[in-house]
């Protein structure tokens, strides 16, 4: 284990949600240390979002041992997962997982009210000056049904770097957006590290998608999912010369 | 003589399949109440700025909004059946039971079950759909990935809420149902002072009944909580299943509260 690594997966399987019984990434041994920028790529259904959740400790391994920050969550407590927790963000795919009884703004103060005693008038700071960072401030009093997918993804990452978190875990986050969402997503990952840097703090980040196009000047490590298995990429031939379309879907006939 | 014997084993074989479904089910909901105690014990005043405002939430809208319903209810339920019972009594000279008829029928049975029943029907079935459509849209897995228990924040609410929302609907239903059997058994020209009626009514009132009222009634609204709240939440759902779980839910709640009613009834008869 090195002495830095904030999350270790370690002969993980991973198991779909749905049906506990298939298996859709095997034998998993992976180390993020702080301050990497992991691109997962991987083919549709081929277990990016079920591996993601349970590396970020929202669901458990089929088999294995996952540690986040050093911890072992099989045996923590209630209370030390929810500190765990609240140290990772996680943004999910299809509009990140908005509360739709809420408001932009109230879907960003969520973490904040929930977690912490701030007074309503700091929370309200925060929350703008959130907004204002990604230039949604107009829109801080609307529903999410009435954001397009690509501004509520925007609202779910507000809220999830709306505590200070050290692990942010990115699902998807660029699929089906346009070429200047997409720029705009890496500008804003970028500065957000650069600002955590500048106050001498790291933030991991882990992408995933179906191919590392987009991420190939910015990631720092890749790693990619194919016939159930999870292979990090360690040559940049190898990045440059991966496309999703080589590896079927796990739980395939040809994939298992 | 084999075919028999196979097709009674078969049968024997689905009777006890059913009723081991049944058992996980019930063992399920079982757990799904006590963890659900368990934080109410341990979070009741945790981030309560938040959550607080979510009872009320919850009070308001499986409460108030059905109070004009219950009013409804209570009142013609209070003129058709109570006056008519008061009316009856009377002409046949068995005047002195009011009080009893009255206690048994509307306050220990019918009120609250009525009541349990309405409000299943109509907070239940939104609380499945709501939490069911939270959970298919991911919105469950996101709060947890915020450090929110989805217990402590989609549940517990609702368990108090509806708790208190029974309770209160109805007594409002037991007081309108009692005052509009009145009326009608005035209006019929039943000689019965109001004076006589209620306090008939008070004679047959023990402490016990008030007790076991609010118990029966929060209680009915804590196994509406359970059952909505377990088939909205406690596995991932895909949207088209919602309304397939939401039939569930309110069948397996009104045999709950039918069942908690017939535990009730040990209780009547012991206290």
């Amino acid at each position: 284990m090195s002495e830095a690594a904030q999350v270790e997966l370690v002969g993980v399987d991973v198991a779909s949600e749905d049906d506990p019984d298939r298996l859709l990434v095997r034998d998993v041994t992976w180390s993020i240390d702080a301050g990497e920028w992991w691109a997962i790529g991987g083919g549709p259904a081929s277990g990016k979002t079920a591996l993601l959740s349970v590396a970020a400790g929202l669901n458990p391994p089929a088999r294995g041992v996952v540690r986040l920050f050093g911890r072992d969550l099989a045996g923590a407590s209630e209370s030390e997962q929810t500190v765990g927790r609240r140290e990772i963000g996680f943004v999910f795919e299809n509009g990140g997982g908005l509360l739709g009884s809420l408001s932009v703004a109230e879907n960003v103060a969520l973490p904040l009210r929930y977690h912490s005693n701030l007074d309503p008038g700091d929370v309200r700071a925060r929350v703008e000056a959130l907004l204002r960072l990604a230039g949604l401030e107009r829109l801080a009093d609307l529903l999410p049904s009435r954001l397009t997918l690509a501004l509520r993804q925007r609202v779910a990452l507000l809220r999830s770097i709306a505590e200070p978190v050290r692990i942010l875990f990115l699902d998807s986050p660029l699929r089906g957006l346009a070429p200047s969402d997409i720029r705009w997503w890496l500008g804003f990952l970028r500065e957000l590290r650069a600002r955590r840097a500048a106050n001498g703090e790291s933030l991991s980040l882990i992408t995933s998608a179906y191919d590392f196009h987009a991420f190939r000047d910015d990631a720092s490590r890749f790693a990619v999912l194919e016939k159930v298995r999870f292979r990090v990429l360690e040559e940049p031939d190898e990045v440059t010369g991966y496309r999703e379309d080589a590896s079927p879907p796990a739980g395939t006939a040809d994939g298992l | 003589m084999t075919g028999t014997t196979d097709s009674s084993e078969r049968y024997l074989d689905l009777v006890g399949y059913g009723a081991v479904q049944i058992a996980l089910l019930f063992r399920d909901m079982v757990a799904f109440a006590l963890i659900t105690l368990g934080v109410m014990l341990t979070k009741l005043g945790v981030s309560r700025k938040v959550v607080h405002p979510l009872i009320f939430a919850q009070i308001r809208q499986s409460g108030l909004r059905l109070l004009p319903m219950m009013i409804f209810l209570g009142v013609t339920f209070g003129l058709v059946i109570i006056g008519q019972t008061v009316a009856l009594l009377s002409r046949v000279g068995a005047g002195e039971l009011i009080g009893t008829v009255m206690v048994t029928v509307v306050m220990r049975e019918l009120g609250p079950l009525l009541t349990a029943i309405v409000v299943l029907a109509r907070a239940g079935t939104s609380n499945v759909v709501e939490l069911g459509t939270m959970r298919a849209m991911g919105e469950v897995s996101a709060l947890e990935s915020l450090g929110i228990d989805p217990i402590h924040y989609l549940v517990m609410p609702r368990m108090l809420g509806l708790a208190v929302s029974v309770l209160c609907l109805a007594t409002y239903f037991v007081l309108v149902a009692i005052l509009s059997g009145w009326v009608f058994a005035f209006l019929q020209d039943v000689p019965l002072r109001p004076a006589a009626y209620f306090g008939r009514l008070g004679d047959a009132l023990r402490w016990q009944d008030f007790a076991l009222f609010g118990l029966k009634t929060m209680l009915f609204g804590v196994v509406i909580a359970v059952v909505s709240c377990y088939h909205g939440l406690a596995r991932p759902l895909r949207f088209e299943e919602i309304s397939a779980v939401t039939e569930r839910a309110v069948v397996e709640g009104v045999i709950g509260c039918v069942l908690l009613d017939a535990l009730f009834l040990v209780g009547y008869v012991f206290v």
